[in-house]
C-alpha cells in the first residue's frame, strides 16, 4: 500500500470519524453478544465506589484499558494511516524512551528490528506484568473476581490468570514465572500488588521493548468511580533499566453484556513456515 | 432355633443394614456446607482428584508400578462407555496411537471433564454472584455464567462455555461449544463436538465434594453416560495453583515447564545474545 | 443516551452507509490481537483483492484459516490461504463456524505473505451472502524500518 494511499485512507476514516464518536456496538447494530470495548464509557468519576461487605472497594467485573485504546483511536484520527495507526498501543501513560542502560538498550534494537519470533506472545506465552494489563488488554478485557482470600484477574488474553493473595504474603524463594508471583495487600482503598519471581523471558511488546529475570513490579488499583479504575505500576529492574519507571492508566469497565470470549491460542500455530526468516529465528531456532 | 426365629433376625439385620445405608446416604446428601452471604453453598479453595481416571476413565488392571483402578462410569452399570460400531473402533484406534495423537502431548488446555480428574490442582474462585473455576494445567479457566444468559453459538472453545445454577446444595453447570480437539483421557476415549456435559458439584464433607457428569454426544455414543468420582479440598497453608506453561522443546516435544524448575529461569546475558546476533547478520 | 437513540431512529439509508463505514474504519483497525508481529509476516505495502470459491474453513487459533481457490485470467486455478484473527476477535466481528461452506463465493481483502507465498492476511471478507465482514486485522504494525544501516530511531509517545 502505497504511503499515499495509506494517507487518503487515515484521512477518509478521519472524516468520517469527526462526525462524532458513535459507540462501535450500535454503530455496527451487533447482536447483544460480547462487543468491542465502549467508547462512550470512560472514566467515569460520578457516584460512590461500590464496595463489598468486608468494606473494601468491589472492583469485579470485566474491565479493559482504556488508555491504550484510546491511544490507537488518536492514531488512527490523526490520519497517520493504517500502519502506524495500528503501531505502538502505549498510551500516554507509558513513560517512552524507556530508561535502559547501555547494553540493554542494544539488545532492545536488535530484538525489535532482528528477532521478532523470540516474543514469547509469538508463542502464545502469558505476557507477563504489566504488559498484560497494558498491551492487549486494551482489546481483550478481564475479568476481576474477589472471593475475601484472592483478587483473581481472569483476562481474556491466551486466557492468562493471576490469584493474588490478599494477605500479603511473602513470596517464594525457587519459583520463576513468565507471571512472576504476585502478593496482594489493601492500603486503604489501593489495592497494591507486588510481583516478583519472573523467568526472564517476558517482554514489555511486541517492539523489542523487554525485562530479565530481575524485573520487580508493584501494582496499584484504585477505583476513581464505579466505572474506572486508576492504574499505576511501578517497574524496576536494575540490570535492564538505569531506574525504576511508572506506568499510569485508566481501565475501564466494559458494557454490562460483554463477557468473555475465551481466546485459547494455541492449537494451530501455522505462521511460523511464512515468517521472514529473521537472524534471531536464525540464531536460535527454539525460544 | 425355630425357623420363625432365624427370620425374624434376618429381617431385622435386613432393616438394621437398611437403615444404616440411608444413614449414609442421607448423610451424604444432607452434608450442609458452609455458605456465602446469599446462601449458595462455598466450594473456595484448592481441590484435586486422587483417581487414576485420567490415564483411562474405564479403568485399568494392574500395572507396573500402579495398582488396578476402577472406571469411573457409574451409568451405564458396566463401567463401559457405550460408543456407537464405528466409534468404537476410532477410539480404539486413538487408544492404539495415544502415545502421540493425545491433544494434551500438545498441551492442549484437557477440556471438560478432563481439567477435572487430572492429577493437578484446581481452584474455586467465588463471591456472590462469581464463579470461575481456574485450573493448574495450562492455566485453563472456566468461568460459569448464569444459566439465564444464553451459550455463545457457532464458536469452540477447548474448555467449552459454562452456564450453572444452583438446585439446592448442588452446583449444576451446563457445558457446551466443547470442539472436538479434546480427549476424556489418556486411553483415547473422545467426543465430537456435538458433546453437551451437564456437571453436578456438590459437597458431601467439609473437604470432600461430590463429582458427577453426564455426557451426551448423539454422533459418538448411543445414549448419555455419567462418571463419578471424588475431589480433595487441599488446607494446607502452602496450597497454591502454581503457574503452568508449556515450550517447543528442541527434540520438538511440548513441556510443560514447572516454575520451580530452576531451568525455567533465563538468566540475562546481554553479550551472548548480541554475540550470536552479530554472527547470524 | 436518550438524544441519540432519538438520532439512530431518524437515520437514513446514506446516512447508515456512513456509519457502517465508519464501524469499518474503526473495525478494520481494531486488531484480533495478532500474537505476533504482522510486519515480520505480510507486507502492508502489497495489497491485494481476492475473488474465489471457498475450499475450507477452519475458525481455529491462534489464527483461523480460509483456503480458497481463485481461478486466474489464463484459466488456472491457484489455491490461497487467508489468514485471519483468532475465533474469540472474529466473534466479535460476526462470524461463525458456518458462516463460510465449500464452494462459497468470496471476495477477500487483505495483505500479501513476505515470503511470496500464496497467503495473505484478510482485513475483510464480503461472504456469499453479501454480508461483509471484518477478518480482524492484526494488532501491532510497526512503524516501516529504517532505509539503510543506521541507528534506529528511539521510540517516543505519538
Amino acid at each position: 500500500m502505497s504511503k499515499a494511499w495509506r494517507v487518503r485512507q487515515g484521512m477518509i476514516c478521519a472524516a468520517i470519524l469527526t462526525l462524532g464518536l458513535i459507540p462501535l456496538w450500535q454503530a455496527t447494530g451487533q447482536a447483544p453478544t460480547p462487543s468491542a470495548p465502549a467508547e462512550t464509557a470512560k472514566s467515569d468519576k460520578s457516584g460512590a465506589i461500590p464496595r463489598l461487605p468486608d468494606g473494601h472497594p468491589d472492583l469485579q467485573g470485566l474491565w479493559h484499558n482504556d488508555s491504550g485504546y484510546q491511544a490507537m483511536m488518536k492514531n488512527m484520527r490523526s490520519g497517520k494511516g493504517l500502519a502506524v495507526a495500528l503501531g505502538d498501543f502505549h498510551g500516554e501513560g507509558f513513560p517512552l524512551p524507556l530508561p535502559y542502560l547501555p547494553e540493554a538498550e542494544k539488545v532492545r534494537d536488535y530484538r525489535k528490528l532482528h528477532d521478532p519470533y523470540h516474543d514469547p506472545e509469538a508463542h502464545c506465552h502469558v505476557p507477563g506484568v504489566p504488559r498484560e494489563t497494558e498491551q492487549p488488554s486494551s482489546l481483550m478485557p478481564f475479568q476481576i473476581i474477589q472471593d475475601e482470600k484472592y483478587v483473581v484477574f481472569l483476562y481474556e488474553y491466551v486466557h492468562d490468570v493471576r490469584i493474588v493473595p490478599e494477605d500479603g504474603s511473602a513470596h517464594p524463594k525457587k519459583y520463576w514465572a513468565w507471571d512472576g508471583d504476585s502478593r496482594g495487600h489493601w492500603e486503604g482503598d489501593t489495592f497494591v500488588v507486588d510481583v516478583s519471581n519472573f523467568n526472564g523471558r517476558s517482554w514489555l511488546d511486541m517492539e523489542g521493548n523487554f525485562v530479565d529475570e530481575n524485573e520487580h513490579v508493584v501494582e496499584r488499583y484504585t477505583m476513581s468511580g464505579p466505572n474506572a479504575i486508576d492504574y499505576a505500576a511501578l517497574v524496576e529492574d536494575p540490570t535492564v533499566f538505569t531506574k525504576p519507571w511508572t506506568i499510569h492508566l485508566t481501565l475501564t469497565r466494559n458494557p454490562a453484556k460483554d463477557q468473555i470470549v475465551y481466546y485459547d491460542c494455541h492449537e494451530g500455530e501455522r505462521d511460523v513456515q511464512h515468517y521472514t526468516q529473521s537472524e534471531g529465528n536464525k540464531a536460535n531456532k527454539h525460544e | 432355633m425355630s425357623k420363625r426365629f432365624v427370620l425374624a433376625l434376618m429381617m431385622a439385620a435386613a432393616i438394621a443394614a437398611c437403615g444404616r445405608a440411608d444413614a449414609q446416604t442421607a448423610k451424604e446428601n444432607s452434608y450442609s456446607p458452609p455458605r456465602l452471604s446469599d446462601g449458595t453453598p462455598d466450594f473456595r479453595g484448592i481441590w484435586q482428584s486422587r483417581t487414576t481416571a485420567y490415564i483411562n476413565i474405564e479403568g485399568r488392571p494392574a500395572d507396573s508400578g500402579t495398582g488396578a483402578a476402577k472406571s469411573i462410569v457409574v451409568d451405564p452399570p458396566d463401567g463401559k462407555i457405550p460408543y456407537l460400531p464405528d466409534a468404537l473402533k476410532q477410539r480404539d484406534k486413538n487408544y492404539r496411537e495415544r502415545a502421540t495423537a493425545d491433544p494434551a502431548n500438545n498441551c492442549f488446555q484437557a477440556g471438560v471433564p478432563r481439567t477435572n480428574f487430572l492429577p493437578t490442582p484446581f481452584q474455586f474462585v467465588q463471591s456472590v454472584g462469581h464463579l470461575a473455576i481456574v485450573y493448574t494445567d495450562d492455566h485453563a479457566y472456566r468461568i460459569v455464567l448464569p444459566s439465564s444468559i444464553p451459550h455463545d453459538d457457532g464458536i469452540d472453545f477447548f474448555m467449552g462455555d459454562s452456564r450453572g445454577q444452583w438446585e439446592g446444595n448442588t452446583l449444576v453447570v451446563d457445558v457446551t461449544d466443547l470442539g472436538d480437539q479434546t480427549w476424556l483421557d489418556g486411553a483415547g476415549n473422545y467426543h465430537s463436538d456435538q458433546l453437551h456435559v451437564v456437571e453436578r458439584y456438590t459437597m458431601v464433607g467439609p473437604d470432600t465434594m461430590k463429582y458427577e457428569a453426564t455426557l451426551d454426544d448423539p454422533s459418538v455414543y448411543t445414549k448419555p453416560w455419567t462418571i463419578r468420582l471424588i475431589l480433595y479440598r487441599d488446607r494446607s497453608p502452602d496450597a497454591r495453583i502454581a503457574e503452568d506453561e508449556c515450550i517447543d522443546g528442541p527434540d520438538g516435544v511440548w513441556h510443560h515447564v514447572s516454575p520451580t524448575d530452576p531451568r525455567a529461569l533465563r538468566r540475562h546475558d546481554f553479550n551472548a545474545e548480541l554475540e550470536a546476533a552479530a554472527k547470524s547478520q | 443516551m436518550r438524544s441519540f437513540l432519538h438520532r439512530r431512529k431518524s437515520m437514513n439509508r446514506a446516512a447508515f452507509v456512513a456509519v457502517a463505514a465508519l464501524a469499518a474504519c474503526v473495525i478494520a483497525a481494531l486488531p484480533a490481537w495478532a500474537h505476533h508481529s504482522f510486519a515480520a509476516e505480510f507486507d502492508l505495502d502489497k495489497p491485494i483483492t481476492l475473488h474465489g470459491t471457498a475450499v475450507k474453513w477452519e475458525m481455529i487459533n491462534p489464527h483461523s484459516y480460509l483456503t480458497i481457490d481463485v481461478k486466474n485470467d489464463d484459466g488456472t486455478v491457484t489455491r490461497w490461504s487467508v489468514e485471519m484473527g483468532a475465533p474469540s476477535a472474529l466473534y466479535r466481528n460476526g462470524w461463525r463456524k458456518d458462516s463460510v461452506k465449500v464452494g462459497d463465493d468470496l471476495t477477500i481483502d487483505g495483505y500479501r505473505a513476505r515470503d511470496g507465498s500464496n497467503t495473505i492476511f484478510g482485513s475483510q471478507a464480503r461472504l456469499a451472502d453479501g454480508t461483509r465482514v471484518l477478518g480482524g486485522a492484526p494488532r501491532n504494525v510497526p512503524a516501516p524500518q529504517p532505509p539503510a544501516p543506521s541507528a534506529p530511531d528511539k521510540q517516543t509517545n505519538p
